[in-house]
C-alpha cells in the first residue's frame, strides 16, 4: 500500500508555499499530484527551463475556438509552482488531477448552448465565453477553481456544492441511514431554522473568515496569514525534530475543513435530496444538461480522487497538493465505483495547452481575479527575502518615494522600521504583516497623508512583474515568429506602459511601425497609437506600448489566418476587405493596410474600393473617404508606399463627388444641411492638401453652383460662398454682392440666418477683417424690424456662440468702434467747426493722454480726424 | 480638597477617571516602558475600554478605529513624538488628553498654542524678581509645561501647533531630536528623562495656520483623527459625551432619547458630506466644520433648555436654535443652503414634522 500525504495550500500563499518546500523535502514523495489541468502535464518540465520566469500562467484553450480558454497562473510564491519545481528538479513525476479542461470547456460549451436554445442566456453565461477588451478572465470558473477563500465557489456553485461532495463520500449503502438522520436534522432545523440558517449562510460565504473569528482575528485573510503563512518563518528557527510538525500544519488545516464541510453538508437537506434523485435516476451524460454548476464541484472532486487511485498503483510515497478546501475529500478514498459513474460520458472538446507570461497586477483581487491575493508584490518580496522583510521592504518605498520626488531620509527609514516593530508588538504579532507597515509608512513618511502611498501601489504592492516563458515553449507557428520579430527590432513585451517615438526615416523604426500596425489589423492592440501634431508629424509616430496577457490569446487566436504576422495580417485585412461593404470602412482599411506595408492585400483593397466606389449611390459616403485618402497620397511617400494606385481612386471620386453633390444637397433638413456642410468643408481641406489644380478647379465650379442655387438648405449655400471666398474665386465685391443677396428683405429671415450660419460657423475672421463684409452684416441686422430680429437672434446667437471668446471679443470692439465713429463730431460733415480753435484743447488732452500733438494736415482730412477721436475715446 | 474636587466644573482625566486607572494598573503585568504608569496595552484598553479579566468595566474614551490608536500609542514608546490631525470635532484634545493621563497619569502639563504665543511658553521664562535680586539662577527660572515634563519623564501636550508662529514651532527641534533644553543664560541644560514625549495637535483645515517647517515634521508621527465613519459610531459618541457633559454640568433634564441624537447627528452628517443618508440626493454643504463636538454641544444646550424652561425632556423646539446656529455660520449663504436643506430634505422625512416646524419657526 502507497502512503499519501495531502498537503491542503492557499493559493498564492508564500507561507504556504515554504511550508510545502520543507514539506517535501521531509517526505520525500516519488510522486507530486497538483490541483491543475492534467492537459499541461507535459509542459510541467519547462519550469525549470532557463528562461522561464515566473509570474507565468498555463493556458488551456480549445483547439477550434481558442476563446474559450482558462488561465491557471503561478508566481514564484505559488505552492503549485514550488511544488512543479520541487518534483522537476529532483526527478520525479509530477501529475495535474483536476477536472481536464477538455471536459470543463465541453461542458460550459453545452451550458451556453442550452441556455441560447431556450432563450435565457444569462449574463454569466455570456461572460464565459465573450472575449471582452479590459476584462481580465472570461471565464468564472477559472476563478472558482484558483479560489482561496472557498467562500465564492459556495457562491458561485449556487449552494450546494459542497453538500453534494460529503454525500457522495457516503457510501451508497448508507444512504437509508442518511435520510433517516436527515429527517431528524431537517426537525432539529425547524425549531432553530432562524440562527442556524444566518449561521450556515455565513459559513458558505466565508468559512475561513469563520474560523479566523473564532481565532479572535477580525477577518480571514489576516488570520490565515498568521496563523498559517507565516507559521513557516516560526519554524526556520525549530529544530529538526520539530520541523516534523510540518505536517501537523497541514492535518489541521484539513481537519478545520472537514469540520466545515460537514457542517455544511448538515444544513442543505434539499440540495441533498436533489443530487440524490439525480445519482439514482440516470446515466451520467444526461445529469450534466439538465444540471449545470451543480456537479462541476464533485466532478472535480470525484477526477481527483480517480487519479490519486492510479497514482496510488504507481507509486509508493504520493503528495498531493491542493486548495485546503478539497483537502478532506481527497483524504480518505471512498470506493471508485461512484466517482467512475460521476464522470462517465462528459462531453469532450480537443484542448492545447501552453505557459503564457502572466503578470502580477493579474494575480491581484483588484483584477477581479477571483483567487487573487491582496498583494502579489509584497508575497513576492516576504518569499524571496526571508533574512529580513521588513527592513528590505521599507527601504524599497524609501526608494520609490524618492523617485516620485517626495522626501523619504534614511532617518525616517529607521524610525519607520521602530514604529513598525513597536505596532506589532502592540499588536502582539510575531511578525509585522502589510497593514504594519502600511500605517507606519502613513504615520512617518507620508506625514499622515495616505496620497503618496497611492501613488506607489501599484509598483510596490501589487507590482509590475511580467514573467516570462522560455523559448520552446510549444506555441502558435504565430507566437514564435511574433518572438522572433520582437528580438530582432528590440522591442521587448513590458507590462508598464511605455511610450516609443519613432522616426519612420529610419529603416528600424519603419519596421517596428510596420509590426505594430500589423498587429492592430489582427486586434492585437499591444501598442496604441498616438497622434501628433506639428511639423514632424509626418514622419513621426509615438506608439504607447503595453503588453498584457489577454494579448497571448488573441494571438493564438489569430493563428487561422496565417503562420507568420505579415501573411495573417493580410490574410485577415482581405477577409474583412471581401466581408464589408461600407465605402468608409474600406477606406480605414486600406490606410491601415498602407501603414502595416501589406502589399498582398493592398490591390485587393483597392480593387474592393473601386467597385464599392462605382455602385455607392450615397455620395456622403465618397465624400467621407477623400480625407483620409488625400492623407495617404499626401503623407504616404515616407513610408515608401505606391500612391499611384490611390490617387487614381481619387480621381474617380472626385468625378463623381462633383456630379452627385448638386443632387445630394437638395432637400435636407437642418441635421443632414449640418452635417453636409461639414463634409463640403472637409472635401475641400482635403482636395487643397493635394492640391491638384483640375480637382480644385472642377470643385470650385461646384461649389458655385451649390452658392448661387437659392433653393438650396441656407446652410450649405453658405458655406459654398465661404469656401469660394476663401479660395478667392469669388472677389470681395461678388461675396458681398451675394451676401447682401442672401440677406436681402426678399428671402426668408430663417434662410437669412442659416445662410449666415453655414457663411460663418467656425470662424470669425472674415468678419473682423473684411469691413465690407461687416457693414454689409450690420446694416442687414439694423434693418430688421423687430419681429424678424427676434426670429433670427437664436440662430446668430448660436453662429457666433461657435467662436472662441477672443474673437468675440474683438468683434465687440469693432462694434465699439463703430458707435464711436457714429457719434463722433467730425463724422457730421454738415457742421462747419472752427478747427484752428480746436486743436489747442484738443492738443491738451492728447498731452494728457501721453500722445503726440495733431499736425496741422492731420486734422485736415477727416479720416485721420476720426481715427484720432476713436482713438481716444474709449 | 476632595469637598474642593466635588465643585470643579470640570475635572482632569486622571481624576475623573481615577477608578479606572486604577484598575488598570492593578492588573496589568505587562512590560512598562520606562517611566509609563501603564502598559502600552493597558493605555490601549484605557482608551478603546472593554471588561478587565476581573470583570471591571472600563468606558471607551475613544469611538472609532482601534488601529489608529494603536499608532498613536506605540508611536510614543518610539522617541518620536506624536501629532493629531484632524478637522476640528475629531476629539483630538480629547485622545491627547487621556492618552497623556493614561501614561503619565498627569495631563496638565499642557501649552495652548496661540499666534501670539512667544518662546517663553515652550522653553522657560524668568522671575524678574528673583533674577533682579539674585541673579540668574535655577531659581529664578519659570519653567515651561515642556520643561517640567522633560524633568520628570511625563508626556507633555501642546494644543493647536500650527497656530504658534512659526519661529516658536522650531524652538521644539531641539527638544525632540536631541531631547534637551539648554539655557545658555546659566550655561546649563535640562535633559529629558526616559518616558518624556510631546504629544501635538493639530487642524490642518483651519484658517490663519502656521505650517510645519519639514524640518519639525520630520520629527512628529502623523496620526490622522478621522471624522466618525458611520452613524452609529457618532450617535455613539454623542449620546456618551452629552451624559458624561449633563452629569458634570448637573442639568435638570433626563438624558435625551437616542432617537433625538439621532436625529440631530443625521443632520450633521447629511450636510457635512454633502449627501443625504440614503445616498440617493446631493445636496449643499455649509461653509462650517458641523464636528461631532457641535453636535455634542447642539444637545447640550438642547438639555440645558428644556431642564430649566421646558418640562424636562429634550423636544425639537429645544434643538432647533442649536441646530441653525451651527449650520448657520455665514447669514447670507448658509441661511440659503439650510433653507433649502429644510425644504427638499426635512419636510419630506417620515416623522421629522416636529424638527421640520421648529426649525422653520427659527430660521
Amino acid at each position: 500500500m502507497s502512503e499519501t500525504k495531502i498537503f491542503g495550500i492557499r493559493h498564492h500563499g508564500p507561507g504556504s508555499a515554504h511550508s510545502l518546500i520543507s514539506a517535501l523535502k521531509e517526505f520525500q514523495p516519488d510522486c507530486v499530484l497538483i490541483e491543475g489541468p492534467p492537459e499541461g502535464n507535459s509542459l510541467v518540465p519547462l519550469v525549470t527551463e532557463a528562461g522561464m520566469v515566473p509570474p507565468v500562467a498555463l493556458l488551456v484553450y480549445a483547439q477550434d475556438n481558442p476563446r474559450q480558454a482558462c488561465y491557471y497562473p503561478f508566481a514564484e510564491f505559488s505552492p503549485e509552482w514550488q511544488a512543479m519545481k520541487y518534483a522537476v528538479d529532483s526527478g520525479i513525476s509530477c501529475r495535474f488531477i483536476d477536472l481536464p479542461q477538455s471536459h470543463w470547456l465541453a461542458l460550459n460549451e453545452a451550458k451556453l448552448k442550452k441556455h441560447t436554445a431556450i432563450g435565457t442566456l444569462t449574463p454569466v453565461a455570456e461572460h464565459n465565453f465573450e472575449q471582452r477588451p479590459g476584462e481580465p478572465f472570461e471565464n468564472p470558473d477559472v476563478d472558482l477553481k484558483f479560489e482561496v477563500r472557498p467562500a465564492l465557489e459556495a457562491i458561485d456553485a449556487s449552494g450546494p456544492t459542497e453538500e453534494e461532495s460529503a454525500s457522495k463520500e457516503d457510501s451508497a449503502s448508507n444512504y437509508h441511514k442518511a435520510d433517516i438522520e436527515e429527517l431528524q436534522e431537517e426537525q432539529e432545523l425547524a425549531r432553530l431554522a432562524k440562527e442556524k440558517a444566518a449561521y450556515n449562510e455565513k459559513i458558505k460565504r466565508d468559512p475561513i473568515g469563520c474560523l479566523a473569528e473564532i481565532a479572535g482575528f477580525s477577518d480571514g485573510e489576516r488570520w490565515w496569514e498568521q496563523i498559517v503563512e507565516q507559521r513557516s518563518q516560526k519554524l526556520d528557527n525549530l529544530d529538526h525534530d520539530e520541523k516534523s510538525s510540518t505536517y501537523l500544519v497541514f492535518d489541521a488545516i484539513s481537519e478545520a475543513m472537514q469540520v466545515l464541510r460537514l457542517e455544511l453538508a448538515k444544513d442543505e437537506p434539499s440540495a441533498r435530496e436533489k443530487t440524490t434523485k439525480l445519482e439514482i435516476s440516470d446515466d451520467g451524460s444526461e445529469r450534466i444538461i439538465y444540471d449545470e454548476d451543480d456537479l462541476i464541484e464533485p466532478m472535480r472532486e470525484a477526477h481527483m480522487r480517480q487519479c490519486l487511485r492510479s497514482a496510488s498503483k504507481e507509486f509508493s510515497r504520493i503528495a498531493v497538493v491542493c486548495g485546503a478546501w478539497h483537502a478532506p475529500a481527497l483524504s480518505h478514498l471512498p470506493a471508485a465505483k461512484e466517482d467512475t459513474a460521476l464522470l462517465k460520458g462528459l462531453p469532450k472538446q480537443k484542448v492545447d495547452a501552453t505557459w503564457i507570461p502572466w503578470t502580477h497586477g493579474r494575480l491581484s483581487f483588484s483584477s477581479g481575479y477571483g483567487a487573487g491575493v491582496e498583494s502579489p508584490g509584497w508575497y513576492h518580496h516576504i518569499f524571496t527575502n526571508r533574512e529580513n522583510p521588513v527592513l528590505t521592504w521599507l527601504v524599497k518605498v524609501a526608494q520609490l518615494l524618492r523617485a516620485e520626488d517626495l522626501d523619504a531620509s534614511s532617518a525616517q527609514v529607521i524610525d519607520t522600521l521602530r514604529l513598525v516593530e513597536a505596532v506589532s508588538s502592540m499588536r502582539e504579532l510575531a511578525h509585522p504583516s502589510l497593514d504594519e507597515l502600511n500605517d507606519a509608512i502613513i504615520t512617518v513618511l507620508c506625514s499622515g497623508n495616505n496620497i503618496p502611498l497611492g501613488l506607489i501601489r501599484k509598483k510596490l504592492i501589487v507590482g509590475e512583474t511580467l514573467g516570462q516563458v522560455p523559448e520552446n515553449t510549444p506555441g502558435t507557428p504565430l507566437e514564435r515568429d511574433l518572438a522572433k520579430l520582437q528580438s530582432k527590432l528590440r522591442m521587448k513585451p513590458e507590462a508598464t506602459s511605455k511610450v516609443l517615438e519613432l522616426d519612420l526615416r529610419k529603416p528600424l523604426d519603419l519596421s517596428r511601425s510596420e509590426l505594430l500596425n500589423r498587429l492592430l489589423i489582427l486586434n492585437i492592440d499591444w501598442a496604441e497609437k498616438q497622434y501628433i501634431r506639428g511639423k514632424s508629424g509626418t514622419f513621426h509616430e509615438n506608439w504607447d506600448l503595453e503588453w498584457y496577457p489577454e494579448l497571448s490569446i488573441r494571438l493564438i487566436e489569430a493563428g487561422v489566418w496565417g503562420r507568420t504576422i505579415e501573411q495573417a495580417a493580410a490574410a485577415k485585412a482581405a477577409d474583412v476587405a471581401s466581408k464589408n461593404n461600407s465605402l468608409a470602412t474600406l477606406v480605414d482599411l486600406l490606410e491601415k493596410i498602407l501603414e502595416a506595408d501589406l502589399p498582398d492585400a493592398l490591390k485587393m483593397v483597392m480593387d474592393r474600393i473601386n467597385s464599392e466606389a462605382a455602385v455607392a449611390g450615397d455620395v456622403n459616403e465618397l465624400m467621407k473617404s477623400i480625407p483620409t485618402l488625400a492623407r495617404v497620397v499626401r503623407y504616404g511617400n515616407v513610408r515608401g508606399t505606391d500612391v499611384e494606385a490611390v490617387k487614381s481612386i481619387i480621381d474617380a471620386l472626385v468625378t463623381r463627388i462633383v456630379i452627385g453633390l448638386p443632387s445630394a444637397c437638395q432637400s435636407l433638413d437642418d441635421e443632414a444641411a449640418d452635417s453636409m456642410q461639414g463634409l463640403i468643408n472637409e472635401v475641400n481641406a482635403a482636395l487643397l492638401l493635394l492640391s491638384r489644380h483640375d480637382h480644385l478647379s472642377s470643385y470650385r465650379e461646384l461649389l458655385t453652383k451649390l452658392a448661387n442655387n437659392e433653393n438650396l438648405h441656407g446652410h450649405v449655400a453658405g458655406k459654398a460662398t465661404r469656401l469660394l471666398f476663401e479660395s478667392r474665386t469669388l472677389d470681395d465685391q461678388a461675396a458681398a454682392r451675394m451676401m447682401q443677396w442672401a440677406l436681402s428683405r426678399a428671402s426668408e429671415p430663417l434662410y437669412s440666418g442659416k445662410w449666415l450660419e453655414g457663411f460663418l460657423s467656425g470662424s470669425a475672421l472674415v468678419l473682423i477683417h473684411d469691413s465690407r463684409l461687416w457693414q454689409l452684416l450690420d446694416s442687414w441686422l439694423l434693418n430688421l424690424d423687430a419681429d424678424g430680429f427676434k426670429e433670427l437672434l437664436p440662430l446668430l446667437r448660436r453662429t457666433f456662440s461657435t467662436f472662441t471668446s477672443p474673437e468675440r471679443r474683438q468683434i465687440g470692439e469693432r462694434v465699439r468702434e463703430t458707435q464711436a465713429l457714429e457719434g463722433d463730431i467730425f463724422s457730421s460733415e454738415e457742421e462747419d467747426l472752427n478747427l484752428e480753435r480746436i486743436r489747442p484743447p484738443l492738443n491738451m488732452v492728447r498731452f494728457l493722454l501721453g500722445l503726440s500733438p495733431l499736425s496741422e494736415n492731420s486734422l485736415n482730412s477727416a479720416s485721420t480726424k476720426t481715427e484720432a477721436i476713436a482713438g481716444e475715446g474709449p | 480638597m476632595t469637598e474642593l474636587l466635588a465643585h470643579v466644573l470640570r475635572e482632569h482625566a486622571e481624576q475623573q477617571y481615577a477608578s479606572e486607572l486604577t484598575e488598570l494598573a492593578a492588573v496589568d503585568k505587562r512590560q512598562r516602558p520606562p517611566s509609563w504608569k501603564l502598559s502600552p496595552w493597558a493605555v490601549m484598553q484605557y482608551l478603546m475600554g472593554g471588561k478587565l479579566e476581573n470583570g471591571f468595566e472600563i468606558t471607551p474614551k475613544y469611538v472609532g478605529n482601534k488601529r489608529i490608536i494603536e499608532i498613536a500609542i506605540a508611536t510614543l514608546t518610539t522617541d518620536r513624538a506624536l501629532l493629531l490631525l484632524g478637522v476640528p470635532g475629531t476629539a483630538k484634545t480629547w485622545v491627547s488628553e487621556h492618552l497623556a493621563a493614561a501614561i503619565s497619569g498627569d495631563s496638565t502639563l499642557l501649552v495652548q498654542g496661540t499666534a501670539g504665543m512667544p518662546e517663553e511658553s515652550i522653553r522657560y521664562g524668568w522671575n524678574y524678581a528673583r533674577l533682579i535680586a539674585d541673579g540668574p539662577s535655577f531659581n529664578a527660572l519659570v519653567a515651561s509645561p515642556v520643561m517640567q515634563a522633560m524633568r520628570h519623564g511625563k508626556i507633555a501636550r501642546i494644543e493647536e501647533l500650527t497656530r504658534i508662529p512659526a519661529d516658536v514651532q522650531d524652538s521644539l527641534i531641539t527638544i525632540l531630536s536631541e531631547k534637551t533644553l539648554p539655557i545658555p543664560e546659566l550655561g546649563d541644560e535640562v535633559q529629558a528623562i526616559k518616558g518624556f514625549n510631546v504629544i501635538a495637535t493639530a487642524n490642518d483645515r483651519d484658517k490663519g495656520v502656521n505650517d510645519l517647517s519639514s524640518a519639525l515634521k520630520r520629527r512628529f508621527n502623523t496620526v490622522v483623527l478621522p471624522v466618525p465613519a458611520t452613524i452609529e459610531e457618532e450617535v455613539d459618541i454623542v449620546a456618551r459625551r452629552t451624559e458624561a457633559l449633563g452629569r458634570a454640568l448637573e442639568l435638570p433634564a433626563e438624558p435625551p432619547a437616542l432617537e433625538e441624537i439621532r436625529r440631530v447627528v443625521t443632520i450633521f452628517r447629511e450636510l457635512r458630506s454633502g449627501i443625504t443618508a440614503d445616498g440617493k440626493n446631493k445636496l449643499k454643504s455649509p461653509s462650517g466644520t458641523l464636528s461631532t463636538a457641535e453636535a455634542i454641544s447642539v444637545i447640550n444646550s438642547g438639555l440645558a433648555l428644556a431642564g430649566h424652561f421646558g418640562d424636562g425632556t429634550i423636544k425639537a423646539e429645544d434643538l432647533a436654535a442649536g441646530i441653525v446656529g451651527a449650520v448657520v455660520k455665514d447669514p447670507v449663504q448658509d441661511a440659503v443652503v439650510f433653507r433649502e436643506y429644510l425644504e427638499t430634505v426635512v419636510k419630506e422625512r417620515e416623522g421629522w414634522k416636529d424638527f421640520y416646524r421648529a426649525l422653520r419657526n427659527i430660521s
